[in-house]
């Protein structure tokens, strides 16, 4: 089975099928994992006695002094530790000692550090002897966590020490949902109801039958109506949808059978639709809402419609046993709309007797729908599979083949399968003579499920994709994709843009999305003087206005991310410039207009404000002193606060963590994360209870880069009081990593600047960028292609392009191990 | 419905052809009956908070510095539990646990039933008690999770129990494919019955082609690969003993009516607690939960045709009050409990009827208000467990947070349906660090420990 669903599109690469066998028949087991080699000693150790040697060197050089005969501070001593971990309580220290040196707490700042991988192989010792004894972290699993990402040593990925080539192990990649509902919805996840009402108004005289020359009128729904299988985990600290640790599992599959066995239908039969008709007793009324049909009859009927393969009613057509020859035929369509290939010689043969023959007795029908049902049940469905497959090198990393590559190109920058559908021969399952309109909406011209092949696939077909050149090639091509440069709003949403990922990316990383799930009691705004302009709708709308920012600094793709943390334009998604008297009268007034207007949110006056046009879109300028980049959008700062207050916590650990490369450990269980209520303190003076020794040990890597923001009420309204006190916008950049940037800070204007020119955060958002690309955290051996990534970056001026085309042909995007 | 004797069915299945290969799940279900019949539980969970000032009845109140320990025996129930007065004796009102430990706003999510941080996006920490308590009580559906929402979808998941960190549990939201899921062994002939066998033939075959592959792959992702193949081994399992039941689903399952199509939501949640009633009956499963409602949801069968959200924040209906919309929800609410637990009171079991052996808890996914700090957790609950659980009509009402003397969170109401259940432990959910030390809280609300 494995050999054959890595013969992906064997037909359309053309390659000898018996060339793709030998080369998966040499992928055995020991090739795809990680070897990892074990020293011989003369005499045997017991693994305790192991376990001692391999942890003793690091305990004695930098833990002895502080745990050792001499002194015990916190009553730790660590010379005469017991290394046999089946006693519970040396097990516990041991995981103790764990976390301490993983997270980097031990030994304290001021005493000499072990080197990165010194660290890592001594956690790694503790880890693998308390797996022995069950009482381990699962570190390994853990670490490829996007939250965990940080851990990776900063200084080591891009100071060039490591030499190792990157790869990504070879792997498997749960579908994303997005890609799930492209394949999904239009075709096969709608629920259609046919409305038709006979005797009202309508544009279509009745030709026959007991109601002609009564006026028909008639309307066409289909809403989207299934669960989507693939629930997507977004962990607080990444915020990145997808990764590849991601799995499916026993939901995922209750909802993909569901899903099946509705798609297996409309397939074979068409898909139901309920016609609800209403007649009108009497022609004396017109007009055609529900009143005017009352007393009138109602009817409801199914009926079918869409497209289905030929060969499919052949097949139910079939009295008695189905030939083989059209089994075969009905496969490869099977293939072609699911997992977008054809069928290997053995999946003929495996699919023929184990699932079709197998169902025969309960009918042709049954059968095939058993055969559709199997094929998008099948693991290929669930999970891309990224094995390279392509030639070996000769460290021992393996080229993604050309199939595999499409992939991953594709999915890079899309959210929709580069294959598409080749042409099914179909019939219409609508053939009854209705009335001309009902005829019209009920036949079908085209399949829902008509997919055309991208640009990717030609290329692969013509034998032009194989090599890193090609990859940029293509890579180039895709991302000079030139759209009409429009705002961004709820109808033309980023899903419409030409690489939508890219947007995505961002959206993800700044997290401003997440401003509408916010609860912020819009009930009470009304009345509130200043927040009168926040509405149910606002939060949203506030994303849509940070996308268009950013799809205008993409757009210039010059010091991208300078701009993003500095930019003092603003782009207004829902105001046009103008303030037209319908909607001033809309509002009851000017006053009130002012008011509510979207434009509140920024701290601004319709009526004072015009846009600036640009090349790549209108802008609004605003007050340096006020905004400040994508940080001091209302969208961020709402996505960043709590239901009545600033959260200058999670925004400091934001910037800790996505622009420093910085981590915090998670609230430790022994704290209760409560700041005193008191409406006559500052929201600053109310947190005075984190200075504490004990909170402070973490809090000091956050209050002080979120406090600047309070300038901001949890709105993201600029504000220069608060409780009628000036509003203290004190911060400080510190343990950055940077010393250069460290120290004191007036304000959200100085931290920004700081950390705009800073290496360190340049690099952290390559790193976060690596991370959403390759759907995995980096690991030292990626070290290459990030100091690759940072060179693009910086040597074309801040072009966010370049440092896309960088990873994308990277080594550790097209080799697997 | 006909009246069953669970364990004499059991008997004749096990008697019967075919069931040679389900023994060892026949033999320990009535091994289990036979020592002991197995404990039920029902979680009817609300959204938009259960308020307290409702539940109390005639002369008494909650929120005191001290515990309220009183019998219900003699004294007037609230308006909207007037439907559990016959079963007085074994109703039970809880007030003042605390459920800080949870992230509270307009949903704890998982927490409600887990006593732990959690919101919608995030997979859950732990285990919930539902799910948790299925583990311990397994039958051919470990868990089935109800959810009255919008109707379309078969399967739903509303991030409210989980079996285990990260394992969500789905919930049947439309009626009709909920019975196709928990009733269809049972559906004869024409294509319904077809089509259940044919979906169990795929099942079949694709585990065997997911075990080959596995094989190939490094051990990483052979691991990921073995989540989905488990999902295949479970819903086959099911399949095979759902085949053995046939007899006393066909006696005991809900009537395929109007309710199972209509348009009207309230309907598919009466139609939810006819099959959850079935399954607890005919020994589908031991532990349901019904997730009543969602923010979205509107009453409109009960005249209440505003959505829950919209309640919660003041508004009425024509011409009820938003607080009117509130009794009249929670009074349909405990309606459905009541009618669910007559059905459980009619069949016997043991010395006494499979009430006895079942407890029924509602609460609210997010403690007492719409806007909820988790202060304040009401729990109604009805039954004693056979008697586990100490009440025969009781009320409590623990002394309120903040007080010297509350030391009482859900976690401990958890922990104490643990042990009613027979399978205790030190400690249910994450600890209120506000409360002291972990260690404090430990152990069951010791008043409701037989």
């Amino acid at each position: 089975m494995f050999q054959k669903l890595l013969l992906l599109n064997l037909s359309c690469v053309g390659f000898p099928a018996f060339c793709m066998v030998a080369l998966v028949l040499s992928l055995n087991c020991a090739d795809l994992c990680a070897g990892v080699g074990t020293q011989q000693s003369d005499e045997p150790q017991s693994p305790s006695e192991k376990f001692e040697s391999s942890t003793s060197p690091f305990l004695k050089t930098y833990c002895i002094d502080c745990h050792g005969a001499d002194s015990q501070e916190s009553g730790l001593r660590f010379d005469q530790i017991e290394h046999d971990l089946s006693d519970s309580k040396a097990a516990q220290t041991w995981s103790d000692i764990f976390a301490q040196v993983q997270f980097a707490e031990m030994p304290p700042s001021d005493s000499d550090q072990p080197t990165a991988e010194e660290r890592s192989r001594f956690v790694e010792s503790i880890e693998s002897e308390l797996e022995r004894f069950n009482a381990g972290f699962g570190l390994k699993e853990k670490m490829l966590l996007p939250q965990y990402g940080n851990y990776v040593d900063h200084e080591t990925l891009f100071d060039g020490s490591i030499t190792e080539m990157p790869y990504t192990p070879a792997r498997l990649w749960r579908q994303r949902p997005l890609i799930y509902d492209a394949v999904w919805e239009k075709a096969y996840g709608r629920a259609p109801w046919y409305s038709v009402k006979i005797g009202g108004t309508g544009n279509h005289l009745i030709e026959r039958g007991p109601h002609k020359g009564k006026l028909l009128a008639h309307r066409y729904f289909a809403d989207a109506k299934y669960a989507n299988p693939f629930f997507e985990f977004v962990h607080h600290a990444s915020g990145f949808t997808d990764y590849s640790t991601i799995v499916a599992d026993q939901s995922s599959l209750e909802a993909l059978m569901l899903n099946a066995e509705t798609m297996a239908e409309i397939m074979t039969k068409g898909q139901k639709v309920r016609i609800v008709t209403q007649v009108k007793n009497k022609g004396s009324r017109t007009g055609n809402n529900e009143a005017m049909f009352v007393g009138g009859v109602t009817t409801s009927a199914n009926e079918y419609r869409g497209r289905v393969p030929v060969i499919f009613r052949k097949i139910m057509d079939a009295e008695g046993s189905v030939q083989q020859q059209d089994f075969r035929e009905a496969l490869n369509v099977a293939f072609n709309l699911f997992l977008r290939r054809l069928p290997a010689e053995t999946e003929y043969e495996h699919y023929w007797e184990n699932v079709f023959q197998k169902n025969s007795s309960l009918g042709n029908t049954m059968a095939l729908q058993a055969v559709l049902m199997y094929v998008t049940l099948s693991p290929e469905f669930v999970y891309r599979m990224e094995l390279g497959l392509g030639g070996k090198d000769s460290d021992g990393r393996r080229f993604l083949s050309s199939q595999e590559l499409v992939h991953a190109i594709n999915y890079a920058l899309h959210n929709r399968p580069a294959f598409g559908i080749d042409e099914i021969e179909t019939i219409d399952v609508y053939t009854k003579k209705s009335e001309a309109p009902i005829r019209k909406t009920m036949s079908t011209p085209n399949p829902a499920w008509a997919a055309r092949h991208s640009n990717l696939v030609e290329e692969m077909r013509q034998g032009k994709l194989k090599t890193k050149e090609d990859v940029e090639r293509v890579v180039r091509q895709m991302l000079d994709v030139k759209r009409k440069q429009r705002s961004i709003n709820h109808n033309r949403t980023y899903l419409t843009t030409a690489n939508p990922r890219v947007i995505q990316f961002f959206r993800e990383f700044f997290g401003y999305y997440k401003a509408g799930e916010v609860f912020k009691d819009v009930e009470k705004f009304k009345n509130r003087e200043g927040f009168k302009h926040f509405n149910a709708g606002t939060a949203s709308k506030f994303a849509y206005d940070t996308d268009s920012l950013i799809q205008q600094i993409l757009a210039e793709d010059k010091n991208v991310l300078y701009e993003l943390l500095t930019t003092d334009k603003i782009v207004v998604s829902y105001w046009n410039g103008s303030n037209s008297k319908d909607q001033i009268k809309k509002a009851r007034g000017e006053k009130a207009y002012v008011e509510t207007h979207h434009l509140q949110g920024y701290n601004l006056d319709p009526f004072e404000m015009a846009y600036e046009s640009g090349e790549n879109g209108k802008a609004l300028q605003v007050s340096r002193d006020q905004r400040c980049g994508i940080l001091t959008q209302p969208s961020w700062l709402v996505a960043h606060s709590g239901n009545f207050d600033n959260d200058p916590v999670r925004r400091g650990k934001w910037i800790r963590e996505k622009l420093l490369a910085g981590t915090v450990l998670d609230i430790p269980v022994t704290v209760d994360a409560q700041i005193p209520e008191d409406e006559h303190q500052t929201l600053r003076e109310r947190f005075r209870v984190v200075n504490e020794a004990e909170c402070w040990r973490c809090h000091k890597k956050m209050n002080p880069l979120g406090m600047p923001f309070e300038s901001f009420n949890h709105v993201g309204r600029w504000r220069a009081s608060e409780k009628n006190k000036p509003v203290d916008v004190s911060g400080s950049i510190d343990y950055s990593g940077e010393p250069a940037i460290e120290g004191d800070v007036q304000g959200v204007r100085e931290l920004m600047e700081k950390l705009a020119t800073s290496d360190r955060v340049r690099q952290s958002f390559i790193r976060h960028v690596f991370r959403f690309w390759m759907g995995r955290n980096e690991m030292l051996s990626d070290s290459k292609t990030l100091i690759a990534m940072d060179q693009a970056y910086v040597e074309s001026q801040g072009s966010f392009r370049e440092l896309l085309v960088s990873l994308l042909t990277s080594d550790s995007f097209v080799y697997r191990k | 419905m006909n009246k069953i004797n669970r364990r004499s069915v059991l008997k004749g299945v096990t008697l019967g052809s075919g069931a040679l290969a389900l023994s060892p799940f026949i033999k320990s279900i009535s091994a289990a009956d036979q020592k002991q019949a197995p404990k039920r539980f029902v979680f009817v969970v609300k959204s938009s908070g259960l308020q307290g000032d409702y539940l109390n009845p005639d002369g008494l109140t909650h929120r005191g510095e001290t515990l309220v320990d009183e019998t219900l025996q003699g004294r007037k129930l609230p308006e909207s539990l007037k439907s559990l007065e016959v079963f007085k004796d074994k109703l039970t009102i809880i007030q003042g646990l605390s459920g800080k430990m949870t992230n509270s706003g307009h949903s704890s999510f998982y927490g409600a039933l887990g006593g732990y941080k959690a919101s919608a996006h995030a997979p859950p920490l732990f285990a919930t008690i539902d799910g948790h308590l299925s583990e311990k009580f397994p039958a051919v559906f470990n868990h089935l999770g109800f959810k009255m929402g919008e109707g379309s979808q078969g399967t739903t998941f509303p991030g409210i129990s989980a079996k285990g960190k990260g394992k969500q549990l789905p919930f049947q939201q439309n009626p009709l494919s909920a019975f196709e899921n928990v009733f269809g062994s049972i559906l004869e002939g024409g294509d319904l019955k077809k089509k259940y066998t044919r979906t169990g033939n795929v099942l079949d075959a694709m585990s065997e082609d997911i075990k080959k592959l596995q094989k190939n792959l490094p051990a990483v992702e052979r691991e990921k690969l073995g989540y989905y193949l488990d999902g295949f081994e479970a819903l086959r399992d099911r399949r095979i003993k759902l085949v053995s039941m046939q007899k006393v689903l066909k006696e005991n399952a809900p009537e395929l009516n109007e309710k199972y199509t209509s348009s009207i939501k309230t309907h598919h949640l009466e139609a939810h607690f006819d099959m959850a009633s079935a399954a607890l009956i005919t020994g589908l499963t031991n532990v349901v939960t019904v997730h009543a409602d969602d923010l979205n949801c509107v009453y409109s069968g009960i005249g209440v045709g505003n959505n829950v959200h919209a309640i919660g924040h003041g508004a009425g209906y024509a011409t009820l009050t938003s607080q009117d919309c509130r009794n009249a929800i929670r009074t349909f609410h405990i309606e459905l409990i009541a009618s669910m637990a007559a059905k459980l009171d009619k069949v016997p079991e043991g010395n006494g009827t499979m009430l006895d052996n079942t407890i029924i808890v509602y609460t609210s996914d997010n403690a007492a208000n719409h806007h909820s700090f988790g202060l304040d957790w009401p729990m109604v609950v009805l039954g004693n467990g056979g008697g586990a659980l100490k009440s025969s009509g009781r009320y409590l009402s623990y002394p309120r947070y903040g007080t010297p003397n509350h030391n009482h969170t859900i976690c401990n109401w958890f922990t104490t349906l643990c042990h009613v259940a027979g399978v205790p432990q030190d400690f249910f959910g994450q600890p209120d660090m506000a409360l002291g030390k972990p260690e404090s809280q430990y152990g069951p609300l010791s008043e409701l420990i037989a």
